[in-house]
This record gives C-alpha cells, structure tokens and sequence, in this order.
C-alpha cells in the first residue's frame, strides 16, 4: 500500500489494478450488490464516503507514479486525465448528497 | 442498529483516512506511538476547552451570550487553536524523532484530526438524540468541510511550529504565525457559517484559501525533504 501511496509501483500496474478495483467497487459491489442486500442508510453514507477515499488514495499513487514514469508522454497525461474525472465525479456525488438530503431519504 | 454503527464508522473514517494519507506521505515517517499518542492528546483538547466554559459558567452565573464573530473567533477558532498550538509545542516538539520541519506537519496534522474526530462523535451524538439520518447528513457534510478544514488549520500550524522549532535565527514570528495564520483561517471559516447575514457558501472560499496555502507551504517542505533525501543518499554511496 506504501510503494503505491508513494508511487513506487510502475504506472500501469497502479493504474490497473487500483482504477479497475475503484470502479468494481462503485459500480459492481456498492451499487449493485450491496445497495440490495443491505438496506441501511448509514452503511449507504459510509459505502460512499469510503469511495471517495479510495479515490482521493488512487489519485495520490496514480499521480506520483506517472511523475516517475520514464517513457511515452501520453499515458501519464493520461492517467491522470482519468483520474481527475473519477474524483470529480465521487467529489460532486458528495457535494449532491451534502445540498440534497432530500434526495438521500427519497431512496429509503 | 446497523445504521449506528455505520454512523459511527463514518464519523471515524475520514479523519483516519486522512491522518494516514499524510503520515505516509513523510518521506521519513513518524513513530506510530507518536503519532497516536499526539491523536489522542487532540481528543483531550476538549478537556481545557469544556473547563474554560464551565469556569465561566461558575464565574458569571450563565453562559455567555457571545455575538457570532466573537464566538467564530473567539470560543472556536482561537481556544480550540490555541490547545492544539499547546500540544505541538509542549509534548511533540519534546519528541526524538521530531527532527526535521515536515514532523511539524504531520504532528500539526494529528493534533488538530484528534480534535476534529471528538467533535464529530459529538455532533452525531447530539442530531442522532433526534434523528439518525439528521445525525448521518450531518457526519457526511462534516467530513468534506470541517475535518478536512481542521486537519489544514493543523498543517500550517505544524508548518510554522517546524520553522520555528529549526530555525536558524532566534526571532519569533514563526511562533506568532503558528497561531495567527489558523486563528483567522478558522476564524473567518466558523464566522461565515454563524453569521445569517453572510451566505454560508462562502465557506468554501476560505476552505481554497486554506487549501491552496497548504498545497504550497507543503510543497515547499516536500522538496527540501527530497533533496536531503538524495544528500543522505549520496554520501551513504560515496
């Protein structure tokens, strides 16, 4: 977890491995599976604030990984690109949640 | 029952999350005995805090009614700030391994995410006596405003203290600005929020503010840690 926090890991495996787990989490896992099995509010908010540090922690690996990435320009650009949508996204799912409370006790 | 201990959970996680994210962040990282032991004094904060308040209660009989500047400033940003200055400098700058001005930082950190992490167990105990989604919104909101809010107020305060603590002059600015800089950072951020006046969005600029200055003295102390690194490095190869 260190090596991939400080960005010893190569690029592709951190990107692969930690973007492709965050993205089963959310859609797979979180949304699907256990949205439908476990019908708590709190295990709903903790689900996603849990998303959103996973997401925070891959943009701190995948970004210093690809500052020591050695090669082709364009997959460090790249990744990052990627990244920064992916915490957007969880930052403004947070934002909604936090303006929008209604919404939240609408699906329960 | 389960929603409980997921609010629990969630009061907990973001102010360990990001007391992880900076510990690890250290290119030298920090005891793990210290680290705690300075989380926890966080926590005891409150302490000092709650006798500050009952000494006054006993003193004028009741609860001062302060304004919402004097209270933002006063009762929130300047005591709660002021114990957590206490903490770095009387117990963690007393450390072995405090020997470089990032420990500042990641002391400064723990100190203020103890603090931030009572204060979230005690508003989820306060909304959750009426309701538990009142309790669960609030917790979620906290943990994108105010904890991160308090663990930036911590890095520049540890940022200051470091400067202090190594520093090559005898003068004492750093000192002042240790607390100065996060009294009216947290100042402002609470004064926004308690003034009905003033649209409580504003918050948000304070919290850039407070972020972009802890992007900056953060770096500023990275690279200074990285060339050391690199000089240890290279004599240990000589």
């Amino acid at each position: 977890m260190k090596n991939y926090w400080l960005g010893n890991a190569s690029l592709a495996k951190t990107f692969w491995s930690l973007v492709i787990s965050i993205l089963i989490y959310f859609y797979v896992i979180h949304s699907s599976l256990l949205h439908k099995y476990i019908e708590s509010l709190g295990f709903y908010i903790f689900a996603d604030m849990l998303g959103v540090v996973l997401s925070f922690f891959i943009l701190g690996s995948v970004w210093r990984s690809a500052n020591n990435y050695k090669g082709n320009k364009i997959w460090p650009l790249l990744s990052k690109i990627s990244l920064i949508v992916i915490v957007i996204y969880s930052l403004y799912k947070a934002y909604f949640m936090w303006r929008f409370p209604d919404l939240i006790n609408n699906i329960f | 029952m389960t929603d409980k201990i997921f609010l629990l959970l969630s009061a907990m996680l973001p102010t360990i999350a990001l007391l992880l994210f900076f510990m690890y962040s250290d290119k030298f990282v920090e005891p793990k005995k210290n680290v705690l032991s300075t989380f926890i004094l966080g926590i005891f904060i409150i302490a000092p805090l709650q006798v500050f308040h009952y000494t006054t209660v006993m003193i004028l009989g009741e609860p001062i009614d302060y304004n919402p500047f004097f209270r933002a400033f006063f009762k929130a940003a300047f005591l709660e700030e002021l114990f957590k200055f206490c903490v770095l400098y009387f117990f963690c700058t007393k450390f072995t391994a405090f020997n470089e001005p990032m420990d500042g930082i990641v002391y400064g950190i723990a100190a203020s995410l103890g603090f931030a992490f009572w204060e979230n167990l005690e508003y989820i105990y306060i909304y959750d006596e009426f309701d538990t989604k009142d309790a669960l919104i609030t917790v979620w909101g906290r943990a994108f405003t105010a904890v991160p809010s308090h663990a930036f107020d911590g890095v520049i305060m540890g940022f200051f203290i470091g400067k202090h603590y190594f520093r090559k002059n005898k003068s004492n600015i750093n000192l002042v600005l240790a607390l100065l800089v996060p009294v009216i950072l947290h100042g402002f951020y609470d004064w926004v929020l308690m003034e009905e006046s003033i649209n409580s969005n504003f918050m948000f600029l304070f919290m850039a503010i407070e972020f972009g200055l802890v992007i900056y003295l953060y770096r500023s102390l990275k690279t200074d840690q990285l060339q050391k690194k690199t000089e240890s490095e290279e004599k240990l190869y000589k």
